[in-house]
C-alpha cells in the first residue's frame, strides 16, 4: 500500500455551482471547514487555513476546475500560535463535484503520502537545514518545487 | 512516528495473509510460527516471511521462550497510522455535516413552513 487515504461522499441537494461557491469563496469555506480560510484560487495559488487555536497551515492549489474539482496540497509544516513550525505530512485534499440531476455529489479524498518521496526530506535539508525553516520558507520552497 | 515507519505499517497491513496472522496473534495473545502454520493455510516458511515483515513494521515483537520464538502484537505503530485516518476522517465528517447545513439549511427550513 502506497499511501493512506480518507474518502467521504456526500449527496447535496443543490446544483454544483452552489456547492462550488461554498468551497471556492473563502468566507463560505470558512463557515464549514473548521478554520478561517484564505484562498488564491488558481493553480499554484496559496491557501491559508487558521484554526481557532491559532495554528496556521498553508497549502498550494494544485488543480482548479470550476464547479468540478479543487485539489490542495498541504505544505509540510504548520505553525502554532507562537509561530513555532511543526512538521506535517504534505498530503493532498481533492474535492470533486459530480452533478446528479438537480443534486451534487461531493467526493472528498484526503491522502497522506506513502511511496511518494517526502518533499521535506528532499528539499528541507538543502534549503532549511533544520526543522525550523525560518520566515518565508514557503516562497523558497515553492520556488524550488516549481509549484 | 516517522513517515517511513507509517509506510511500512500500511505495506504490512495491505496483505490479507498478514492481517490474518495478526488476527490470530491478537485472538491468542501470542503465538509461535509453528502454531500459526497449523492454524493458517500457508507454509511455515511463508509464515516466517510474514512475521519478519510485521516485525520490521513494528507491528509484532518477538520474544524467545525456551526453544520457541513467540510473537505478540505491538499496537503502537498501528494506532498512529490508524489514528491519522480516524482523526482526518472525523474532521471531514464534521466538515461535511457543517457544509450540508450551510448549503441545505435554509432550504430545509423553507420546506417545513
Amino acid at each position: 500500500m502506497s499511501a493512506q487515504e480518507v474518502r467521504r461522499e456526500l449527496l447535496l441537494d443543490a446544483p454544483a455551482a452552489r456547492v462550488w461557491a461554498a468551497v471556492a469563496d473563502p468566507r463560505r469555506l470558512s463557515a464549514w471547514f473548521g478554520a478561517r480560510a484564505q484562498l488564491d484560487l488558481r493553480p499554484g495559488g496559496l491557501a491559508t487555513f487558521t484554526w481557532p487555536d491559532g495554528t496556521v497551515r498553508n497549502a498550494t492549489v494544485e488543480d482548479v476546475q470550476e464547479a468540478r474539482v479543487l485539489v490542495l496540497r498541504w505544505h509540510p509544516f504548520e505553525r502554532d500560535a507562537a509561530g513555532r513550525a511543526r512538521r506535517r505530512p504534505p498530503g493532498s485534499v481533492r474535492l470533486q463535484m459530480v452533478a446528479e440531476g438537480p443534486r451534487t455529489r461531493l467526493i472528498v479524498v484526503e491522502t497522506r503520502p506513502g511511496n511518494r518521496p517526502d518533499v521535506f526530506e528532499l528539499y528541507g535539508p538543502r534549503h532549511f537545514g533544520s526543522r525550523e525553516p525560518g520566515p518565508n520558507w514557503e516562497l523558497r520552497f515553492r520556488a524550488e518545487v516549481g509549484s | 512516528m516517522s513517515e517511513p515507519r507509517v509506510e511500512a505499517v500500511f505495506a504490512a497491513l495491505a496483505d490479507p495473509t498478514r492481517r490474518s496472522v495478526m488476527q490470530h496473534i491478537s485472538a491468542h495473545g501470542e503465538a509461535s510460527a509453528s502454531e500459526l502454520a497449523t492454524h493458517l493455510p500457508i507454509s511455515r516458511q511463508a509464515i516466517a516471511k510474514h512475521l519478519t515483515a510485521l516485525s520490521e513494521a513494528g507491528l509484532v515483537s518477538a520474544k524467545r521462550a525456551g526453544r520457541q520464538v513467540r510473537y505478540r502484537l505491538t499496537p503502537e505503530p498501528m494506532s498512529d497510522a490508524m489514528g491519522w485516518m480516524a482523526k482526518v476522517g472525523a474532521q471531514w465528517d464534521d466538515r461535511l455535516q457543517a457544509l450540508q447545513r450551510v448549503i441545505e439549511g435554509p432550504k430545509k427550513q423553507g420546506r417545513n413552513h
